[in-house]
């Protein structure tokens, strides 16, 4: 009986015209590193939030504030606005969440390339933004690529992450729905109302499986008030997008962050 | 070779046949494409834990049908009643003669899982219960019952298969 109930479905599905499988695997593996990956950053997050609590208290207390004394020196530098070069803002759409590519214009610096620092990726980070006012430079500990500050445009400050880290690329299978091309980046937004510490998450993936994720924070503690967003949906992209990212940096790039950072406070 | 390349290559090895359990399932290739990379999703985020499984195809076979019992579980209360089919019509026009595929559809979610598992993947009893942790009387008792369905709504020509 096994045997004819096998035939019988066999022969029904030798019927059936199922559609091509398309990049059925590509996709779960991106989607299963995303999360991975996000879940990786939330630990972080979960650290970073513990330390802000610290500093919460060690503040109240009257014992000094964040920059200048808490850290090292250096540390927690106030940079001058007129530091953070106005950008040009990326065409994007502006919708609630979704994801899309960018193509051309974007092509992965090219040039001598170092092992990525913290301070390289807080010297980018720093040019990338839209002008104003940038406090609480922070970094990931134990080598992990994730840089930490916030900016204040007047309307009070904000907070921004970047991580960075690369997966391999999916050997012998297409990364996206069209071929990879050379200088596309997927980028992907995303909106967290229940953690306003990731309240706007933008994603951009390279087809040579380097990972960029910008977080856009709501607030500065998940137990506090809200805070005012750094940076808008097209001005987050126009960060997680550019090419210089990587866990590799240009090497200019990392000599001048570590000549302009030389020690910055971990903060999780 | 690192895990993603592992896992890349047993899932291009399998994608085909599992997406092939969940059309039997939901008889919907679309949704069948969407259970199979929801299925993949979590197999590669279990990863390491699933390569100590004794049978990884029966690993990622169960995560599969659960993905797909939760899916209809989720659905349940807006889908329409499954099975509902006019025996009339294609009892006398042979040409409207039900498949085993349309058959299927009539029954009950789990025991649709449990028939294809038995009779399809070939699982002994005790694999299915262990896929779909339900007791191995609740299979048996669910498989002799679907059979009974199924009959029903085969044609008389099909019948002589459940003899």
């Amino acid at each position: 009986m096994t045997e004819d109930l096998r035939a019988l479905l066999r022969a029904d599905l030798s019927g059936e015209r199922p559609p091509p499988l398309g990049d059925l695997v590509g996709t779960a593996i991106r989607e299963g590193r995303r999360i991975r990956r996000t879940r990786r950053i939330r630990r972080i997050g979960a650290g970073l939030l513990a330390v802000a609590a610290a500093v919460s208290v060690f503040v109240l207390v009257g014992d000094g504030g964040v920059a200048g004394r808490r850290y090292p020196a250096g540390a927690g530098a106030v940079l001058s606005p007129s530091f953070v070069p106005p950008g040009t803002p990326v065409p994007t759409e502006t919708a609630e969440a979704r994801t899309f590519s960018i193509r051309g214009g974007t092509k992965r610096a090219g040039g001598s390339r170092e092992k990525a620092t913290s301070a390289a990726m807080l010297h980018l980070l720093t040019q990338l933004l839209p002008p104003g006012r940038t406090t609480h430079l922070g970094v990931a500990a134990e080598d992990d690529l994730q840089v930490q500050l916030y900016l204040d445009d007047g309307s009070g400050p904000g907070m921004v992450r970047v991580a960075v880290a690369r997966n391999e690329p999916i050997a012998d299978e297409p990364i996206a729905d069209d071929p990879p091309q050379e200088g596309t980046v997927s980028v992907t937004i995303r909106h967290m109302p229940d953690n306003c510490l990731q309240g706007m998450v933008v994603d951009a993936d390279w087809p040579d499986g380097t990972l960029v994720q910008v977080d856009v924070a709501s607030c500065l503690d998940q137990a506090g008030p809200p805070a005012p967003p750094a940076l808008t949906a097209d001005q987050a992209v126009r960060v997680a997008a550019d090419p210089r990212w990587g866990v590799t940096m240009d090497a200019e790039l990392v000599d001048e962050g570590a000549k302009r950072f030389p020690t910055l406070p971990v903060i999780g | 070779m690192t895990e993603d390349d592992e896992f890349a290559e047993f899932a291009n090895a399998h994608a085909e046949r599992l997406r092939t359990t969940a059309f039997m399932l939901c008889h919907d290739w679309h949704l069948a494409q969407d259970l199979t990379q929801t299925a993949l999703t979590k197999l590669f985020l279990s990863w390491r834990r699933a390569t100590q499984a004794d049978n990884l195809v029966a690993y990622a076979q169960k995560i599969l049908l659960r993905s797909y019992l939760d899916h209809r579980r989720r659905r349940s209360s807006t889908e329409s009643t499954p099975g509902v089919l006019h025996e009339p019509a294609y009892r006398e026009s042979p040409e409207l003669r039900l498949t085993m595929l349309d058959a299927l559809a009539g029954l009950p979610a789990r025991d649709r899982a449990i028939v294809i598992l038995r009779y399809f993947e070939d699982y002994s009893v005790e694999q299915v219960a262990d896929v779909l942790e339900i007791p191995v009387s609740v299979v048996k008792s669910q498989t002799r019952r679907s059979l009974g369905k199924l009959r029903e709504l085969l044609a008389a020509d099909q019948l002589a298969l459940f003899a």
